[in-house]
């Protein structure tokens, strides 16, 4: 048979010197130079425990110093997520089995322990530790992206509509606390006249594709201000019920931009006519008036007379341009 | 061939400048000036008969009857053919164009200032079409 040739790091904490001989025999059975190391009691295995350097703890249930319940909490308040596996005797075979739901990862009886036993166990809960803390880390991943996020998000019900988790931004924007939200349905966060069209979009959200719902909405503030947000949903299972998950990106800001940029380009367009059409009139008048003082013969009288229409043409033209540089001074910089 | 040529505008410099210009062409110098469109349109109708064709040099914008009203109300006498129009603006906007097209009298638009070679252009356009 080939041995596992696996370097494993193993901790026992057993006082009874018979059962580590039997354990080491058995390891050393099956695998190749497994690395055991010894803690006679608990006192001894907190710093190997705290080191965090194995890769399974084989944990005897009856210590000199702890024992039962109080052991196991201890041991596993200090793992960080390295597979405890417990030894125990028949006597302590009920209590072994409740430990699981403590954070043990398995048990084991020392009657039937055997190598194959044992280094299943092992090998076992180490995998399985592996893919659980993936997990988790991963479900911290998602859970942060969430509360993280600059944007707000919330979670909702499909059925209920009732808010089942919002994140720190939603708080901070809607100004509705976390319990607030908690008691709210998604309608409390649309004024009234949004009624019918929230009822369209979540229509819309339970079909085949949820992002037909998606697109900017009317929300309500806490305070009362009504804010313009661009919604992207889709659909998730949270803690087993259907629901929403929503990211909402207020862009009433953004509009009133728009809007102030389309104000802005009325006024440009103003002044751009007024200078093609009534600046044009009194600057043509002076064309002509200069044209015709080379043109014609002109007695003193005349060219005084055409002088004189001159300045009056360039007053006019003065007036209507400060009237202009005043318009413009009347746009502000966005 | 002689018109019989209508300036119409309120600006007085214009109408000044036009009467020194118009007397230097051949066939425009038969002259008479108007500061509204109501008082032309009262010429051009108590003159209608006694002249073959009237050339009519017309401001958008004046008061009392400004150009727009002016060619509507000629619509209601006038033979295109025996009256042709030319609109005189500082600056030409494309919906003053398009809005001119809709009338059959309209021959041209003429961005003001208008010089003498552009009045002796308009004669030689007129005497090619009539």
């Amino acid at each position: 048979m080939h041995k596992d040739n696996h370097h494993y790091k193993i901790l026992a904490i057993e006082d009874n010197p018979g059962d580590l001989v039997l354990i080491s025999d058995y390891l050393e059975e099956m695998v190749v130079a497994p690395e055991i190391d010894h803690a006679k009691n608990f006192k001894d295995a907190i710093p190997m425990i705290k080191a965090n350097g194995y890769d399974a703890i084989l944990l005897d249930l009856t210590l000199p110093d702890m024992s039962g319940n109080e052991l196991v909490l201890k041991v596993i308040e200090m793992v960080k997520g390295t597979p405890v596996i417990v030894l125990t005797g028949f006597s302590d075979q009920s209590f072994a089995a409740r430990s699981l739901s403590m954070g043990i990862s398995d048990y084991l009886l020392k009657d039937d322990l055997s190598p194959t036993v044992l280094h299943k166990s092992i090998v076992y809960n180490i995998e399985r530790n592996k893919f659980v803390n993936e997990l988790k880390a991963s479900e911290t991943r998602y859970s942060d992206l969430f509360h993280l996020s600059p944007q707000p998000m919330w979670v909702y019900d499909s059925e209920s509509l009732r808010f089942l988790d919002v994140n720190e931004s939603a708080v901070k924007h809607y100004g509705y606390s976390y319990e607030d939200f908690m008691s709210m349905t998604i309608k409390e966060i649309r004024p009234a006249e949004e009624i019918p069209i929230l009822k369209k979009a979540l229509e819309l959200s339970k079909g085949e594709s949820p992002h037909l719902s998606d697109g900017v909405f009317k929300h309500l503030k806490k305070d009362g201000e009504v804010i313009h947000v661009e919604i992207r949903s889709n659909k998730i299972t949270f803690k087993g019920r259907d629901a929403m998950v929503i990211l909402a990106n207020d862009i009433t800001e953004s509009l009133e931009h728009v809007k102030e940029i389309e104000r802005q380009n009325e006024k440009f367009k103003d002044i751009a006519w007024t200078q093609s059409h009534i600046v044009r009139a009194p600057l043509a008048r002076l064309m002509g008036l200069i044209q015709f003082m080379k043109d014609e013969d002109l007695s003193e009288e005349e060219i005084m007379d055409a002088i004189d229409k001159i300045a009056s043409s360039a007053e006019e033209l003065d007036d209507l341009l400060k009237s202009i540089v005043k318009k413009s001074q009347h746009i502000t910089p966005i | 061939m002689p018109y019989h040529t209508l300036a119409v505008d309120d600006d007085p410099i214009f109408i000044m400048l036009m009467e020194r210009m118009l007397g230097k062409t051949d066939d425009l110098s038969d002259f008479s000036k108007f500061e509204n469109g109501l008082d032309a349109l009262n010429h051009l109708k108590q003159e209608y008969m006694s002249h073959d064709k009237f050339v009519v040099f017309l401001d958008i914008n004046m008061p009392i009857m400004d150009g727009w009203e002016f060619l509507d109300e000629l619509e209601s006498f006038a033979e295109a053919d025996k009256v042709s129009v030319f609109l005189c603006t500082s600056s030409v906007d494309d919906s003053d164009v398009n809005r001119g097209k809709q009338y059959k009298f309209v021959r041209d638009f003429l961005s003001k200032p208008i010089y003498l070679n552009k009045l002796r252009e308009v004669e030689k356009s007129l005497n090619d079409n009539f």
